[in-house]
């Protein structure tokens, strides 16, 4: 069949140009095209005009998401302000690949369980902390070192428990301080701010869960950080820095063993 | 399995890239997107495996801008102010609303004609007409700044 027999339209100039046509259509167009010279032209400009605004917005795409955009945080306010929230927490808790799941497609996942959510949440909160004061030079903390004292009792009057910042020296880290952090449930964590000798900070972030609450330790990483978590005696702990796993390992301990100890 | 979330995700930016070309300020373009962002997570339930999630997302951001807050800002969009998206295509600002929506799915979303009917809720034979009269506006006035500029030269 020739191009004569079968007219083509302005649809099919479009389909061009937009390279939608299948090879043989694609040659007639273009055998067409040849022997009208005004045509082309019109079709030419139109393909410049595709190769021009594919150019100018390619580079948007690439640009890294701002926190705003981030889904976890969006469906971490949207828990909050919602009564069918499990549902939403069940996103959250397939998203960082914690739960199992029998297959969110298929209808509703399983409800995850309080501690996976727990854990969850513990995981976003250090993360998100650790990002906006651990790298912040000038202002990480509220409260310095030098009043350690004040700063232990300021948040156990807070959080209305007894916290206080584990000595890191062990496992080379210096401690900087300490500040008040609120949580989605409009209650109050403390975060501990640590350095070591090279200026590399680590967090550790504490919070009061539930007494019945209770998970083992699960690490976790993002970008340049990795940390972990873990529920203990009513507390959620989560460390994070720039480390390694046995610098984590080593500090996990120190922390896990100092808060056996009394006093 | 659990994909929805991370096939949410890894759409985002393509929807950055079409929000902001569409309200041509990405300050607005990121609101628009954490709106439709938002819809979308209400309606997740209604996703089947077939779903084309990019399709699904953008017809979710079309249906937000229809809405009248969004009109409002589409129009002070047109307007100087924020920050300007680097539009080497400035003539784009010059084309209907529906003509531009077309043109960007079209050409830089790369969406079939079909799926830009759906995502707008129009006929296809309307995206073809939006999609020539839009191609044709833009090369009419690439003609006349290219004679303005000889004559200015």
């Amino acid at each position: 069949m020739t191009a004569a027999e079968r007219p083509i339209s302005e649809d099919e100039l479009h389909a061009y140009v937009d390279d939608r046509l299948g090879a043989a259509r694609r040659l007639e167009v273009e055998h067409y095209l040849h022997a009208q010279p005004e045509l082309a032209r019109r079709v030419a400009a139109y393909c410049a005009q595709r190769a021009a605004l594919r150019s100018a917005f390619a580079a948007r795409a690439a640009e890294p998401i701002p926190p705003e955009l981030n889904l976890t945080r969006l469906l971490e306010s949207r828990l909050r302000q919602r009564r069918g929230w499990w549902r939403i927490a069940a996103a959250i808790v397939l998203s960082l690949g914690v739960g199992g799941a029998a297959g969110w497609y298929l209808g509703l996942p399983a409800k995850p369980d309080r501690t996976q959510l727990a854990v969850s949440l513990l995981q976003q909160e250090a993360m998100s902390s650790h990002a906006v004061y651990a790298t912040d030079r000038r202002h990480p903390i509220e409260v310095a070192a030098a009043e350690r004292d004040h700063l232990a009792q300021w948040l156990s009057n807070r959080l209305r428990r007894s916290v206080a910042p584990p000595d890191l020296s062990l496992a080379g880290y210096r401690l900087l301080g300490g500040r008040l952090l609120a949580t989605e449930r409009g209650a109050a964590a403390a975060l501990f701010i640590y350095e070591d000798a090279q200026g590399n900070r680590l967090s550790l972030l504490m919070r009061p869960m539930a007494p019945e609450l209770q998970a083992p330790r699960s690490d976790m990483s993002q970008s340049a950080v990795n940390g972990c978590t873990w529920i203990e005696k009513g507390i959620g702990y989560a460390v994070v820095a720039a480390m390694s796993d046995d610098a984590l390992d080593h500090v996990a301990q120190q922390i896990s063993q100092q808060a056996g100890e009394p006093g | 399995m659990c994909g929805a979330v991370s096939d949410i995700q890894a759409c985002i930016p393509a929807l950055r890239r079409h929000a902001s070309a569409l309200l041509r300020n990405k300050r607005d373009g990121d609101d628009l997107v954490r709106a439709c962002l938002s819809r979308a997570l209400e309606q997740v339930r209604a996703l089947s495996e077939q779903t084309d999630m990019r399709a699904w997302l953008l017809s979710i951001l079309h249906g937000e801008l229809a809405s009248r807050s969004w009109q409002a800002r589409l129009r002070r969009a047109s307007r100087p102010g924020g920050e300007p998206v680097q539009d080497p295509l400035r003539d784009l600002d010059r084309l209907a609303d529906q003509q531009r929506a077309v043109l960007l799915l079209v050409a830089i979303e790369d969406l079939s004609y079909a799926d830009v009917a759906q995502i707008l809720g129009i006929p296809q034979g309307a995206v073809m007409a939006l999609l020539a009269d839009g191609r044709e506006r833009l090369r009419q006035l690439g003609v006349d700044d290219a004679v303005a500029g000889r004559r200015m030269g």
